[in-house]
């Protein structure tokens, strides 16, 4: 398969992120690729900056957090015919430049979902600061996804990721909501997709606030267990028509 | 003069007569659905006819051997037991409207933005 023939969608999802908008629009415009903002009722300007840029934005009219958020891109992606759909916080953190490195193994048909990781033991990112609160979380959620799968996964967290038409459209009927990733991954692994992990390196948050603060930090692990078991025991539910 | 129980009995019924119009005015000014009120108002009853007939159910014939304090743990896991049991019933209620506000909050969203792009092109 050819890159060049491929619809290529970066869904960005966002909450109050004006101050970084505007440099990371400017950055995805010149990859190419078509983007579409998810505005999760922001009450900055984040709408009126995203559509200055001239891309599309998704506005909810109420606070869906990132779950709910992520999936409105997917949803609009599968509606719009695009084959792949690469994941990017609105807050800069992840360099567009990369988009490359996490879309390859699609195209190739290597993988249905590729995850932008900073912790792969060959080729950690170095340079990147991961809070401590965060990095517990991480440990946590990277140790029970094992247990429950097998599945070794270095970065639960990130929010950079790559998925073929395939694995959007199934979480486009489907998605956890609060912090999702590690969810997310065990839902993938569940449904039989393959996910496989691609050094890249992140920046510091550019502006805005981190959805992770401490309080939720703490509920991590307790969220991440009772997702988890929901997820392992749960029965056939609606899906969307 | 009345018994202390009595006085106590007329007490508690009084307080659930004022839980259950406080539940019908709920549901007659619209604020409380139908479906729940039902369930309260059958608990209600529950707990109304409990406290008239007091003296001849068998539970309380077991203080002689339970002894004030079991019978209170008794009395306190079922009557949480019946909450939880409302409270659950809700909770999946409120489960189920807040999946369908995303749906609604999604598709609002997608459709904004096709009339949007619409009057771009």
């Amino acid at each position: 398969m050819s890159n060049e023939i491929l619809k290529v969608l970066i869904v960005i999802p966002s909450h109050n992120e004006e101050e970084s908008l505007p440099s990371l629009l400017d950055e995805v415009k010149r990859t190419g690729c078509d983007a579409v903002v998810v505005n999760d009722a922001s009450s900055d300007a984040t709408e009126q900056v995203a559509r200055a840029a001239g891309v599309p934005v998704l506005s909810l009219p109420v606070n869906l957090g990132i779950g709910g958020g992520v999936q409105t891109g997917f949803l609009y992606a599968l509606r719009n015919g695009y084959d792949i759909v690469v994941q990017v916080d609105g807050d800069g953190q992840h360099d567009p430049s990369q988009f490359q490195t996490i879309i390859a193994p699609i195209v190739t048909g290597e993988a249905d979902c590729v995850i932008g990781s900073r912790y792969l033991p060959k080729a950690p990112d170095s340079s990147y600061s991961t809070p401590f609160a965060r990095r517990m979380g991480m440990y946590f959620s990277t140790g029970i996804l094992y247990l429950a799968t097998g599945l070794r996964v270095h970065d639960t967290t990130s929010g950079f990721r790559a998925l073929n038409r395939a694995a959007f459209s199934f979480f486009a009927t489907e998605y956890p909501v609060d912090h999702p990733e590690a969810e997310a991954l065990l839902m993938l692994h569940q449904a039989g997709f393959r996910v496989i992990e691609r050094p890249v390196r992140m920046r510091c948050r550019s502006g805005g606030q981190s959805l992770f603060t401490f309080v939720r930090a703490m509920l991590y692990p307790l969220r991440v267990i009772v997702g988890f078991m929901g997820l392992l025991y749960k029965t056939p539910r609606r899906t969307r028509a | 003069m009345m018994s202390t129980s009595f006085t106590l009995q007329s007490i508690c019924l009084g307080v659930l007569a004022l839980l259950f119009f406080y539940t019908l005015w709920l549901m007659r000014s619209g604020r409380l659905n139908a479906h729940v009120t039902v369930r309260w108002i059958l608990a209600e009853g529950a707990a109304f006819l409990a406290v008239l007939l007091w003296q001849w159910l068998p539970l309380f014939g077991f203080t002689s051997t339970l002894g004030d304090r079991e019978l209170l743990m008794v009395l306190a896991v079922v009557f949480f037991a019946l909450i939880a049991f409302l409270m659950l019933d809700c909770l999946v209620r409120i489960s189920t409207h807040t999946h369908q506000v995303k749906l609604l909050t999604q598709e609002l969203a997608l459709l904004r933005e096709l009339v949007e792009s619409g009057v771009r092109d």
